[in-house]
Parts: structure tokens; C-alpha cells; sequence
């Protein structure tokens, strides 16, 4: 076959193929609009709160987790202790210095304050309301968690649990 | 463009052939929920929650005099206070040193109330620790009356010390029954 005919033979097959029927038209499109709408579905924050934070918790046994109002991931990059919460909220700052320390102070407060008063006006507090989550880097030393200590317990958070991870995924 | 007869019998008999294949609605439904039962697992593996534990602590706090004047007259009773007699364990890189709060404060150059446990090959000695806390906790309720009733123990790290070793100790401390509540402090060392 000469090449002429090779190349008219090959887009020839290909026309043939591609006159399908109509009646499949909307099916293509509502294919790929649910697979988004699953994809994001199955990413939103709520099936894993800890997406997008890149703390390593020690692999240690522990009570199992119990759901608290206030959570934070604390990791050292750099140098740079950096902060995140549960809320999105980002604090950092160098190793041994205080930058940003009285932002999160007043941070702290505020949420207290809005823990507490989310207790009065529903007129019960559960047991871990009050309670904070640290997600601790296993890189970071005790001299790093000193000040972060003492923010919660100025804020008033009286009870504290550091988070391990149970299985080793 | 010259097209020879085997050539079109080639295109007629491919005509022909997907003209015959009909791609029907039970096999489009089934691959798209195939496609859909593969995506699932993926992406749930991505985002899946790892299982997490929690090793709890806490500070203690100043009872408030505050009066309740409602109705409720609500008063919280301390459950247990620390006391000079408080236990205290204090991790240094080199070893474990423990006493109560007087020994490490006002009575702080008395070496004969505060013990060592030394570090074997850089290793903290936690079980060891804690038979000696438990002996010397009953030498000193037979002598001097001294308990420590709410199982409180104040553990102080050295600055330096990584954070799992400071939780390993807290958890096994709890772990161990003979200390329910451990409290982080700091300022010693």
C-alpha cells in the first residue's frame, strides 16, 4: 500500500469510529461533573482535620482521642517553630526568640473567651471543651514547648494532652 | 486520491464491524461505577484519618473564692492540692533525681533528701526510678506520716531533653498506677 493510501487509510478509521450515536451526549459531561463534585467530596477538612498539617506525633501508645475545642500542630522548619490550628490560624517564630508570641497570646484569649461563652449559652460543657490538643513535632525539644505552655496556661486552658499516633501508618 | 478496492473493502468492513458494536447503557453504567469504586479507595487512603491517642496533663490552678449566688450555689472542692511534700522527679541528660518539692526549694543543698538514679548508656532508667519513688514514698509514710494520697507528681525536664522522652516518661509514670496526675514544670533546670 503506498503511503498515500496509509495515511487516508488511518484518519479514515478513526472518522468511522468517532460517528457514534447522539443519544449518550449529556452522559460524558455528567460523568465528569460528579467525579469533581466526589473528589472534593471525599477531601474536605471535616473527613480528616489534620489534612494539610505536616506535624510527625510520636508513634506511642495513649488514651484514644477525644474530640476537643482547641487543637495545634506545632513543628520546627528551619529553625522557625510554627504554629498551626485547628482553625487555620498560623503563628511562628525563631528558635529561642518571641516574635509573634503576644499575637498567639491574644489568640489563646480569644478563644477561651469564645469556649466559655459558647458553654453559657448553651448551658453545658462537655469534659474536653476546655481542653487543648498539641500535635507536637517529635523534633522539638521541651525549652521550645516552655512558651507555648505558659500561653495556654495564661489563657486558662488548665488541661492539655499532647497527641501520639496508635498505628504506625 | 486513488484509492485501491482493498482499501475500501478495508473501510466498508470497519463500518460494517462498528456499526454491529453497540456500546449499551448497562455497560456504560457499570464501567462509570467501576471507575467510581477505584477512585474511592485511592482517595480515601489519601485522606483517611490516622488512628491518635493522647497523653493528658495538666496545670494546676488557684481555687477561686469567688461565691456562687445562684440558685446552684455551685462550689468546687479541691480533689488535691500540692503541698511541700509534693513528689518531684526531674530528668537531666544524665540521670534521675527525685525528692519532694522542699528538697528541691528551700531545703535545696541537703543531698541527703533528694536520690540519683543514673542513665545506663545514655538510657533513663524509668522502672528502676520508680521502685526506688515507691520504697522511698513507704519509708516515708511508716516514719513520718508523709502520703501522697492524690498520686500527684511534679515532673521537671531539663531544657534540652527531646519531647517523646518527656512523654514516654509522662505516660508510663500514669501507666505505672502509682502516679495518677503528672504535672509539667519548669524553672528548675
Amino acid at each position: 500500500m503506498d503511503r498515500n493510501n496509509k495515511v487516508f487509510l488511518f484518519f479514515e478509521l478513526r472518522r468511522a469510529r468517532l460517528r457514534t450515536s447522539q443519544f449518550l451526549f449529556p452522559l460524558p459531561f455528567l460523568i465528569g461533573a460528579l467525579l469533581v463534585l466526589f473528589v472534593m467530596g471525599l477531601t474536605v477538612l471535616n473527613i480528616n482535620p489534620r489534612l494539610g498539617h505536616k506535624t510527625d506525633p510520636m508513634h506511642f501508645s495513649g488514651t484514644p482521642a477525644e474530640i476537643s475545642s482547641l487543637w495545634m500542630s506545632i513543628r520546627l522548619v528551619s529553625d522557625k517553630i510554627i504554629i498551626t490550628t485547628n482553625d487555620r490560624k498560623i503563628f511562628q517564630w525563631k528558635r529561642g526568640e518571641g516574635e509573634q508570641l503576644e499575637i498567639f497570646n491574644a489568640y489563646l484569649a480569644a478563644r477561651s473567651k469564645e469556649i466559655i461563652l459558647d458553654a453559657v449559652l448553651k448551658g453545658f460543657m462537655k469534659q474536653n471543651d476546655g481542653m487543648a490538643v498539641l500535635s507536637v513535632d517529635q523534633k522539638l525539644t521541651y525549652q521550645d514547648m516552655k512558651p507555648i505552655l505558659a500561653s495556654l496556661a495564661h489563657a486558662r486552658f488548665h488541661r492539655y494532652a499532647f497527641e501520639t499516633r496508635l498505628n504506625p501508618l | 486520491m486513488l484509492r485501491s478496492t482493498t482499501l475500501q473493502s478495508k473501510i466498508f468492513g470497519t463500518k460494517k464491524r462498528l456499526s454491529n458494536d453497540k456500546s449499551t447503557l448497562p455497560q456504560i453504567t457499570l464501567a462509570f461505577f467501576g471507575v467510581f469504586v477505584i477512585l474511592t479507595f485511592m482517595l480515601r487512603f489519601e485522606s483517611l484519618d490516622s488512628y491518635y491517642g493522647q497523653i493528658s496533663t495538666e496545670f494546676p490552678v488557684l481555687q477561686s473564692p469567688l461565691k456562687d449566688l445562684t440558685r446552684h450555689q455551685f462550689d468546687e472542692i479541691a480533689k488535691t492540692t500540692l503541698a511541700r511534700t509534693t513528689p518531684v522527679l526531674v530528668l537531666s541528660d544524665q540521670a534521675f533525681y527525685f525528692g519532694d518539692v522542699r528538697s528541691f526549694t528551700t531545703d535545696y543543698a541537703d543531698v541527703r533528701n533528694k536520690f540519683k538514679v543514673s542513665h545506663k548508656d545514655g538510657e533513663p532508667q524509668l522502672g528502676n526510678t520508680l521502685e526506688h519513688m515507691k520504697k522511698w514514698s513507704k519509708e516515708r509514710r511508716d516514719k513520718d506520716n508523709i502520703s501522697n494520697a492524690g498520686g500527684v507528681v511534679i515532673f521537671i525536664p531539663q531544657g534540652l531533653i527531646p519531647m517523646p522522652i518527656v512523654l514516654q516518661v509522662i505516660e508510663n509514670l500514669k501507666r505505672d498506677k502509682f502516679f495518677t496526675r503528672v504535672i509539667l514544670a519548669n524553672g528548675m533546670i
